[in-house]
């Protein structure tokens, strides 16, 4: 006879957080894709190149007067930005495996960490390149991501000992 | 019945006390950054009569209590993971918190900006030209730039949209872990 099958609560779980992190992806793509595509939209708009640039709230007229020092802040910014989404990306596959409090994960929140701290000392650092003058307290802006990261960091360290806490208490039983 | 039969090996204890010794690094960071912001604002904001309180003065008022909460969250966090409590519904729970009231302070932020803002009037200098001499038709040169800067999520809206992310995503994860919390729970009531 065929009557449909009950799923189990744990199979209902997985599902959800599958959904979810299929959410996410999309919501990545948008935040970290869509920026692009508004500059390129904008290059295509006025079919011209752009009549100057403001990186880290000084504009330059043309882009050959931004500092060298500057140019390659925007560089590494770039290789940042692309690595922070793979870590995200590789994140969101995990979880959808159904991997959550696996070691492989804290793995990932630590390179999380490492990067938001980076993105944070990178934007201080620009800023100083840009301006010509060092603040030990920029901005909120870089100051709370060099903070936050520190502390996903400190997170992920005290979550990878429980992880290995758990699984010696596994083996243990 | 010899007392150490129940104690956890020496492995587990040492790793209990290394997440101690973070828990404590981590509420001492909490609290000097608290302890900083305080000083900073009393140092720099400029405390006026309650008569010439405006909107953008009590929108920044109410961020500065959101962001005093938030901080406190954090140390509580923090005292959760000293007692061991790293995957407990308690501590993913105040996870979850945390990234609402990150999303909260974003929500206010957001409102101080409007708030900062004066609308434009219809009565700008070209405006009124035009209206003066009829026969002329006024010409607009859009110059456009590009702006560049890390973490910088604005799509030309001059508004931050990065906060928000961070705060939706710290609440997402935060409902995965739970739900991975969830799963192991109903896993060992199975075995």
């Amino acid at each position: 006879m065929n009557t449909p099958k009950k799923q189990t609560p744990t199979a209902v779980s997985l599902e959800r957080i599958r959904k979810i992190s299929r959410t996410l992806k999309l919501l990545l793509g948008f935040f970290f894709i869509a920026p692009m595509l508004m500059v390129g939209l904008a290059f295509c708009q006025a079919k011209a190149w752009p009549q100057g640039c403001t990186i880290s709230g000084v504009h330059y007229a043309t882009f050959s007067e931004v500092p060298a020092a500057l140019r390659v802040m925007l560089a590494l910014g770039l290789v940042w930005y692309v690595w922070t989404l793979v870590t995200c990306w590789q994140l969101l596959n995990l979880y959808g495996r159904g991997e959550i409090f696996s070691r492989a994960n804290v793995r990932l929140y630590q390179r999380l960490g490492h990067l938001i701290f980076a993105g944070g000392l990178l934007q201080m650092v620009a800023q100083a390149a840009a301006t010509g003058q060092f603040r030990l307290w920029p901005d909120t802006g870089s100051g709370s991501w060099i903070i936050g990261g520190l502390f996903v960091v400190m997170i992920a360290a005290i979550m990878e000992e429980g992880c290995k806490l758990r699984e010696e208490q596994e083996l243990t039983v | 019945m010899n007392a150490s039969e129940n104690s956890p090996p020496a492995d587990s204890q040492s790793r209990l006390q290394r997440i101690k010794v973070v828990s404590r690094i981590g509420q001492a960071l909490v609290l000097a950054v608290l302890v900083f912001n305080l000083g900073f604002s009393l140092m720099f904001s400029h405390w006026s009569s309650a008569s010439q309180w405006t909107l953008r003065g009590g929108l920044m008022l109410a961020f500065n209590a959101v962001l005093l909460v938030w901080f406190w969250q954090w140390f509580q966090l923090f005292g959760q993971y000293g007692r061991g409590q790293i995957f407990d519904a308690p501590t993913i729970r105040r996870l979850k918190f945390l990234g609402a009231l990150w999303i909260v302070g974003w929500l206010l932020v957001t409102a101080e900006h409007f708030a900062a803002t004066p609308a434009t009037t219809a009565s700008t200098p070209l405006a009124t030209s035009t209206l003066a001499n009829p026969g002329t038709h006024p010409v607009s040169v859009v110059k456009h730039s590009v702006h560049f800067g890390f973490f910088s999520f604005d799509f030309g809206t001059g508004l931050d949209f990065g906060g928000l992310f961070a705060g939706a995503v710290i609440v997402i994860v935060a409902w995965i872990m739970d739900e991975g919390r969830k799963i192991k729970e109903e896993q060992e009531l199975t075995v």
